[in-house]
């Protein structure tokens, strides 16, 4: 499956290129359109082969949404999604249907992503019955064979999801997630409904799994937390657009956009080298996406926002030279800083 | 909550009086040719408005049938009828309503139009009209005639109940993994949605056995010599003030069959309800 080459920079397993997605507002008798929710206003971003990309933001930002629109279970307003060179979002129907072997998902509720009717056979075997590519015993070879790689044992192959606590419940959605065979699978959230330390436990399994079967993750998640131990690369989302990205530790060393330090600055116990330990409280809430605010949509809630900020185009995203860190942010130069930007104010 | 313990779950001295006597009419169904003392056709003229006496229990109505045999054969007529109108119904509404939920959009709006259409009137009524256009009646027709505006009330109910589980986890992920819309809404939805389509079948057997008795009680349902509740009813008419039994066994019956069905449904619909099982 992995015939990749084991040569450096991993090839990009999936390109997704300027991703909208507005969702309609209709109202009144004829049902007329009114508005439209922008959840995703241009998304951009590259997956490698075997790499994870951890995606972060608030509820509400639209990260979810990016994730639904990849496996096609919402159709996009606009964009490409290049997986293996093709585009998922014109394929037809038998080519998607094809495609989504290797294209899955794990949920963030451990309860309501398992039916609660079918036995975990039934449901981590449900995939290749579907698509035909096995049945009786060699599909239960197969089942057990995933539940076996997932931590789980054969004998839970009969019983139902409700005598199963919520980490192993987990596990048998990351079984459903691997029977088809995957190499990209999206974490939505996989992890957040979950105790501390069953996350860390779901965590060590997922990296393991990819490790052993070269899986690539888009791995989704509202605090920076979570997604550092995982992710190769760290893309930070508010309200429909990606405002920074770069390597995980080159993130959390020199987060340009002041939404990213207030992220890193909410993580628990988070020590950060050489930056000071202030709390940055946003004020305010997450505007609402119907109605974004002009200009940057961060200023509202941005400590160092001005006049630029405030009115014209939404910035630009700018790429550090020499890097694959970018930011969109007025105060972000080029040259790997960001000169009105220094440490967090206090306070 | 599984399946096979739904029974087990009823409680309630109600519940179990109705499920007692479903039971107990479902017997009376299959049994009747061997416990009705006379057959079917088995009228003798000489007997005809005899009192209750050993030979006919209940009396003999106008053409010398006996009562007795008749109400128990009756039983069949109800059973099939209630027992057909509601698969029939159940199956067609689970299909419409569950395609009109799950897909929504301008199919979903069509089925509402449509369904907004039957529910305006009284669906007896539409049974009506049907059954005055056809010539003659029979049981095929009865159950046709109560099929047409019978699943507009399931299809609801399954529509409201898709609309609910639409956006699931377990859904999405089995379309996630390609799954068709019919295997998603057999496997997936379907055993989801199966308590309360159980309570409403229950309640649509006694509706559909009491339409059926209307039907033929105005003459427009099974042919006179079926021996229909309803249709005995009407002939018992006549006699109401002479000879009251021909009326009331017939109307004991329904009662009893109407009243049995409710309760069970009643206490199905306790048993299987989640927020009960605290107590």
């Amino acid at each position: 499956m992995s015939a990749l080459p084991a040569a450096a920079p991993a090839p990009d397993l999936l390109e997704v290129q300027g991703l909208v997605k507005h969702f309609p507002i209709r109202r009144g008798l004829l049902m007329r359109v009114a508005g439209h929710v922008r959840a995703v206003d241009g998304v951009s971003f590259r997956v490698g082969a075997g790499e994870t990309l951890g995606l972060v933001g608030e509820s509400g930002c639209g990260k979810t949404t990016v994730g639904r629109t990849l496996l096609r279970l919402i159709d996009p307003t606009a964009g490409a999604a290049l997986f293996e060179g093709r585009d998922l979002f014109t394929l037809p129907p038998a080519q998607m249907r094809e495609a989504r072997r290797a294209l899955q998902i794990i949920f963030q509720d451990p309860y309501s992503s398992l039916n609660p009717r079918r036995t975990v056979a039934q449901t981590v075997g449900e995939a290749l019955a579907t698509h035909g590519i096995a049945r009786g015993s060699e599909l239960r070879d197969r089942v057990e064979k995933v539940i076996v790689q997932v931590g789980l044992q054969p004998l839970h192959m009969d019983r139902y999801p409700h005598e199963f606590s919520g980490g192993q419940r987990q596990r048998i959605g990351i079984a459903r997630a691997l029977a088809l065979g995957p190499r990209f699978i999206v974490c939505d959230e996989a992890v957040s409904a979950l105790d501390v330390s069953i996350q860390a436990q779901i965590i060590n399994l997922l990296e393991e799994l990819q490790a052993e079967l070269g899986l690539s993750y888009l791995f989704i998640a509202h605090g920076l937390g979570v997604v550092r131990h995982i992710s190769k690369r760290v893309a930070v989302m508010y309200l429909g657009r990606i405002v920074e990205e770069a390597e995980t530790e080159e993130l959390f060393r020199n987060p340009l956009h002041p939404y990213t330090r207030a992220l890193l600055s909410a993580i628990p116990g988070g020590r950060r080298k050489g930056a000071a330990r202030t709390r940055i409280v946003l004020p305010g809430d997450v505007p609402s996406p119907i109605h974004p605010p002009p200009g940057c949509h961060f200023h509202p809630r941005c400590a160092y926002a001005r006049a630029e900020c405030r009115a014209g185009p939404y910035p630009e995203t700018v790429t550090l030279r020499g890097s694959s860190h970018r930011a969109a942010c007025h105060f972000v130069t080029e040259d790997g800083g960001s000169p009105v930007l220094g440490d967090p104010p206090p306070g | 909550m599984r399946m096979p313990g739904v029974l087990g779950e009823v409680r309630g001295p109600l519940a179990w009086a109705g499920a007692v006597t479903v039971l107990a009419l479902v017997a009376i169904a299959v049994l009747a040719p061997f416990i009705a003392p006379y057959g079917i056709q088995e009228c003798r003229l000489e007997d005809k408005l005899a009192p209750p006496s050993p030979e006919h229990w209940f009396g003999a109505d106008p053409r010398g049938c006996d009562v007795l045999s008749r109400v128990l054969l009756g039983t069949r007529i109800s059973l099939v009828v209630g027992v057909s109108v509601v698969s029939v119904s159940l199956v067609v509404g689970f299909v419409v309503g569950s395609v009109a939920g799950y897909l929504g959009g301008a199919i979903d709006r069509t089925f509402q139009f449509v369904s907004d259409c039957f529910q305006a009137f009284p669906g007896i009524l539409l049974a009506i009209a049907l059954m005055a256009l056809a010539r003659q009646g029979s049981v095929a027709l009865v159950i046709a005639a109560l099929c047409v505006s019978g699943w507009v009330g399931y299809a609801r109910l399954v529509r409201a109940q898709v609309l609910g589980l639409r956006d699931v986890d377990y859904i999405v992920a089995a379309r996630a993994m390609g799954a068709g819309v019919p295997r998603i809404l057999t496997r997936h939805v379907l055993p989801n949605i199966l308590s309360p389509l159980i309570v409403e079948a229950t309640f649509g057997m006694a509706a559909a056995i009491l339409a059926e008795a209307s039907l033929s009680f105005l003459g427009l349902g099974v042919p006179p010599d079926v021996p229909s509740w309803g249709a005995m009813l009407n002939s018992g008419r006549k006699y109401l003030l002479d000879h009251p039994g021909f009326a009331i066994w017939p109307g004991l019956a329904i009662m009893l069959t109407v009243l049995g069905f409710n309760f069970l449904g009643d206490g199905l619909r306790d048993a299987l309800d989640p927020r009960r099982a605290a107590r």
